[in-house]
C-alpha cells in the first residue's frame, strides 16, 4: 500500500481513540482513515495537529517506537489554553477527520550504551517511545519521571512494566525529582534525554555542568525567553530567490519574507517545531529557538527563521 | 420632516398575532437558561457572529465580529468571552455595555444553515491572563467582553438557505461543528426530555421529513 499523502504537506487522518490518560490529559490515537500506513517515524519525533479552528500544535509521538498504523499523542489541557489543547479536550471526538503535517524530528535518539531519562509531567510524551527503544535494545537505562501529583502523570501503567529502572516523583507524594543524584558526571559514552517545564530543564542543565559535551539533550516546550534585547533591522538576502529583503526590528524574519512573497514553510511560529529550517548561507545568526544544543547553534550554519534574528548586519539565506 | 415611515401607520402586537399565529410548543420552549454541550461545540467553530447592545440613550446598536473560528471561548456554560481586536477606538459595543449591560448574539458557522443565539448580560475587562487565552496570530486580545449568558436558543436556516449565504466554502468547519450530524439531532440529544415532550412523534422519524418540506417549500 503507499503510505498517506495528503495535501500540500498535510496529511488528513481520522481520529480513532479518545482515551483519558491522568487528570487533565487524554491520549489520541489518529490513523489513515482508509487504513493506509502513515509515514514512519522514530523515538523523539512529533507531529503538528492542524485543528478545525485553524490552530497548530505540536505534539510529540508517544506510541509504540515504529508504529505506522496509528500515531499516538498525549494532550494536558492548558489552565489558560489559546485553544488548542481546550479544543483537543472539548470538542475532539473520535471519528472526526483533522490534519496533521509532519512527523518531523528535532530530538533524534541516537545509539547509546546506556541512558538516562528525565520527564517532567506531559514531557514524558516523547520520552516513552526512547524507553521502550532502549528496553528493546537491552540497553541500560533509568527514567527519573516527575509530576506535581500522581494523578496527573500520564502512561504510569505502562512505565510500571518495567520496576525499578523507573523512579517516579510526584511533588504531593515522594517530593521532585532528587537532580542532585545527577550531577556526578554519568559514565562516558552515556546520553541524557529530557523534555519537561522550563524550570526543570534548567535546573538539570546546571547539574549537567560536569557531563561531557553533548551527553544532554533536552526538548523544550517553549523556546527559551530571550532576555528582550533590543531587536535591530536585518538585510536578509534570499540567494535562491534572488531577493534581498529588509525586516523591521519589531517584525521577524519569516514575516518579513512574506510579505516579500517569499514563505518558507512554517507552522508554532514560536521556534520549537522545526518546520522553518534554513540553511546559513553567510552571517551570523543571533538563534533564540528552543531546538538546537549550544554546538549546534555555535555552527551557524541552519537556523529557525520564524524567532531568531542575526548578530551581523546581514545574513544570506538558502531561500 | 416628514420622512417615508410616515406613510405606515404602526400595527399592534395583537394584529402580527393574527397574521402570523402562534410558535409550536417546541419553539416557544426552545430558549434554555445556559449553554448546552451542542451549543458550545457550535460557538467554538464559529468565525461570524453579530452583537447587538443598547445605548444609554435607547438607541440599539448590532455591529458584525469575524474571526478565526472558536475565537469567543466559552469559559463554562453560563460565560463567554469575546475578544476585541484593534479597531476604530468608536468603541460604540463599549459604550453601550459600560451603560447597560445588554448584550444579543447571533452566531454563524460557514456551512452550516441554523445559527446559535445567546443573549445575556456583558462587562468588559483587560484581565492579562484571559486577554492571552483570546491572542490571534500570536497577539492578545486588545479587550474582552465577558457575557454572563440569560438565554440561548439555536435559530432554523431558512434565513442563510434563502441568501444562499454558505455556497462555495470548503473549510469543513460544519462537519467538525455536528460530527457528521446535523443541528437538529444534536439539538434533540442535548435536550432529550424537553424536546420528546413537545416534539412527540415528531422526534422518531419524521421531524426531519417536516424540516426539509419548510426548507424547500416554505421559504418565501
Amino acid at each position: 500500500m503507499t503510505p498517506n499523502a495528503g495535501t500540500a504537506g498535510k496529511l488528513d487522518v481520522a481520529v480513532r481513540q479518545l482515551r483519558w490518560e491522568a487528570d487533565g490529559v487524554v491520549s489520541l490515537d489518529l490513523a489513515d482513515p482508509t487504513g493506509k500506513p502513515l509515514p514512519s517515524w522514530e523515538p523523539g519525533a512529533h507531529i503538528d495537529l492542524v485543528l478545525p479552528n485553524g490552530l497548530e500544535r505540536q505534539y510529540s509521538l508517544c506510541g509504540p517506537p515504529g508504529e505506522r498504523a496509528y500515531y499516538r499523542i498525549g494532550v494536558r489541557r492548558e489552565r489558560a489554553s489559546r485553544g488548542g489543547s481546550e479544543y483537543v479536550h472539548a470538542f475532539l471526538r473520535p471519528g472526526q477527520r483533522i490534519s496533521i503535517k509532519g512527523p518531523r524530528n528535532n530530538f533524534a535518539f541516537h545509539p547509546a550504551k546506556s541512558y538516562v531519562f528525565v520527564a517532567g509531567g506531559i514531557g514524558i510524551t516523547p520520552i516513552l517511545p526512547m524507553v521502550r527503544a532502549a528496553a528493546a535494545r537491552g540497553a541500560d537505562w533509568r527514567l527519573y519521571f516527575g509530576g506535581r501529583t500522581s494523578a496527573s502523570m500520564p502512561f504510569l501503567d505502562e512505565l510500571r512494566g518495567y520496576g525499578d529502572r523507573v523512579r517516579c516523583h510526584s511533588s504531593d507524594t515522594t517530593g521532585r525529582i532528587p537532580l542532585t543524584e545527577l550531577e556526578r558526571p554519568v559514565e562516558a559514552g552515556a546520553k541524557v534525554y529530557a523534555c519537561g517545564p522550563a524550570s526543570l530543564l534548567s535546573d538539570l542543565d546546571t547539574a549537567a555542568a560536569n557531563w561531557p559535551a553533548e551527553a544532554l539533550r533536552l526538548e523544550r516546550f517553549k523556546a527559551p525567553q530571550a532576555a528582550p534585547a533590543e531587536n535591530k533591522p536585518i538585510e536578509v538576502e534570499c540567494a535562491a530567490s534572488k531577493k534581498t529583503v529588509s525586516v523591521a526590528a519589531d517584525e521577524s524574519i519569516v514575516s518579513a519574507l512574506e510579505k516579500a512573497g517569499i514563505r518558507p514553510l512554517t507552522s508554532c511560529r514560536s521556534g520549537i517545531c522545526g518546520s522553518c529550517e534554513t540553511k546559513v548561507l553567510d552571517g551570523v545568526p543571533d538563534h533564540r529557538d528552543g531546538i538546537l544544543s549550544a554546538s549546534e547553534q555555535a555552527a551557524g550554519d541552519r537556523m529557525f527563521v520564524c524567532v531568531s534574528r542575526a548578530r551581523t548586519p546581514r545574513l544570506v539565506l538558502d531561500l | 420632516m416628514t420622512t417615508a415611515a410616515d406613510a405606515y401607520p404602526p400595527i399592534t402586537m395583537a394584529r402580527v398575532r393574527e397574521i402570523i399565529g402562534f410558535p409550536d410548543q417546541f419553539i416557544a420552549e426552545k430558549k434554555e437558561p445556559h449553554l448546552g454541550e451542542f451549543a458550545m461545540r457550535f460557538i467554538a467553530h464559529s468565525t461570524f457572529f453579530c452583537a447587538a447592545t443598547v445605548g444609554a440613550d435607547g438607541l440599539m446598536d448590532v455591529g458584525p465580529k469575524g474571526d478565526p473560528p472558536g475565537s469567543v471561548r466559552i469559559l463554562d456554560p453560563w460565560t463567554l468571552a469575546i475578544p476585541d481586536r484593534p479597531g476604530n477606538k468608536l468603541a460604540d459595543t463599549f459604550e453601550n455595555i459600560t451603560a447597560n449591560p445588554s448584550i444579543g448574539l447571533v452566531f454563524f458557522v460557514p456551512g452550516l444553515r441554523e445559527v446559535m443565539r445567546v443573549n445575556g448580560d456583558a462587562f468588559v475587562t483587560d484581565d492579562p491572563e484571559l486577554l492571552g487565552m483570546l491572542s490571534a496570530d500570536g497577539k492578545p486580545a486588545v479587550l474582552a467582553t465577558i457575557v454572563r449568558v440569560r438565554e440561548v436558543f439555536g435559530q432554523c436556516g431558512k434565513a442563510i438557505i434563502r441568501a444562499k449565504l454558505w455556497e462555495g466554502d470548503t473549510r469543513g468547519l460544519a462537519e467538525a461543528a455536528t460530527l457528521g450530524g446535523d443541528f437538529y439531532t444534536l439539538s434533540i440529544a442535548e435536550q432529550a426530555q424537553k424536546m420528546n415532550n413537545s416534539l412527540g412523534d415528531l422526534v422518531s422519524g419524521t421531524l426531519y421529513d417536516v424540516i426539509d418540506d419548510k426548507y424547500q417549500n416554505e421559504l418565501f
